[in-house]
């Protein structure tokens, strides 16, 4: 079994996954059909950036599952049973922590994600790579960047390239003097 | 030794890194300071459509052109450089059929050992069957993609057009 997001990143069993990309491709994955027809469970922490993205996934195979911080999310991890697990990263997860609590409890985290991904296939999402989320990148399997082409500019701002040179102050005539 | 691709995302010596996107990003990479100071392979097919993008080529800039997969192989196992980078050219893979494709996973397989020691890319412009073997071994894929959707080919609604007629009007 593997999972396939446009343009061309695929998930697949025994293999962790960092993906960095827009919300709207982690959106498109959760409307695949495998979603609901295979066991999945979906980590977020507070309010999901993707959730709001898809209409309800109405199945009894699906359980989203808040997170409010790292311990909680490896706990989630540690006893998930799931064959799909999707994590979406946020960095409030690790706020508050000094920087060596933070590594012993991300380092526990990438662990237990490891651990799963032996048997199931597991996504560990974000829109953005942040200096967070690069230890456990670092120990993933691997990482994909979803990089979408900039968008072209606005009309108003080709209309303001073919308008005619700006007048600077030096070629206004001087306040008093008339024009000739 | 590090060439950046992205704030955030770098080539680096451990991590074989995969990249699909334009040409001109590519040409954007081969200029940047890095391959100028550390010795550079730069593996190509029979043409290359980032060469001739180049204002410059670099001083130690080394360019190797493979017409076989077993020639692009038989180079990388003999790269020595700190960068390695290699623009696929489906068109020594397609040939390849049946067993013949193992020599694609062998050529993943050999980029990935060169990976330990130097930073290592690959670049296509798009993802191809081929490529996406290759991308199997990658350890970091950055794939720039454009979401605009295609321009319709219908003709544009001119203004004042008259109302289509049916063909119950026709009669």
């Amino acid at each position: 079994m593997r999972l396939w997001c446009w343009p061309g990143a695929t998930f697949e069993l025994g293999r962790l996954s960092v993906l960095v990309a827009p919300p709207e491709r982690m959106a498109a994955l959760l409307e695949l059909p495998e979603i609901v027809q295979f066991h999945t469970r979906d980590l977020y922490h507070g309010l999901s950036d993707v959730l709001f993205r898809v209409a309800p996934v109405r199945s009894e195979h699906y359980e989203p599952l808040a997170c409010t911080t790292l311990d909680d999310l490896a706990a989630a991890v540690e006893t998930s049973f799931h064959t799909v697990l999707l994590v979406e990263w946020a960095p409030a997860l690790a706020a508050g922590l000094d920087a060596e609590e933070r590594e012993r409890r991300l380092a526990r985290l990438a662990a237990a994600l490891r651990r799963r991904a032996e048997s199931s296939i597991v996504i560990l999402y974000a829109p953005a790579m942040d200096e967070t989320l690069r230890p456990v990148a670092d120990r993933g399997d691997r990482t994909i960047h979803l990089v979408p082409a900039p968008a072209e500019p606005r009309a108003s701002v080709r209309v303001a390239a073919r308008a005619p040179g700006q007048r600077t102050l030096i070629s206004q005539p001087a306040f008093g003097q008339a024009e000739p | 030794m590090t060439l950046s691709l992205e704030p955030g995302v770098a080539v680096e010596p451990g991590r074989f890194t995969a990249l699909v996107s334009p040409p001109g990003f590519l040409v954007d990479v081969l200029l940047q300071p890095e391959v100028d100071r550390f010795e550079t392979l730069y593996c190509y097919g029979v043409g290359s459509r980032v060469l001739g993008r180049l204002p410059r080529q670099a001083p130690r800039l080394a360019l190797q052109s493979c017409m076989t997969a077993y020639q692009l192989l038989a180079s990388l196992r003999e790269a020595h450089q700190s960068i390695v980078i290699v623009e696929y050219d489906d068109g020594i893979f397609s040939p390849l059929e049946g067993e013949e494709r193992d020599v694609i996973f062998a050529v993943g397989r050999t980029l990935r050992d060169l990976a330990r020691e130097a930073a290592v890319l690959v670049w296509a412009p798009r993802g191809d069957l081929g490529f996406r073997a290759l991308l199997g071994t990658a350890d970091q894929i950055v794939w720039h993609y454009d979401e605009r959707p295609a321009r319709s080919m219908a003709p544009a609604r001119r203004r004042g057009r008259t109302v289509q007629a049916t063909l119950a009007d026709a009669d």
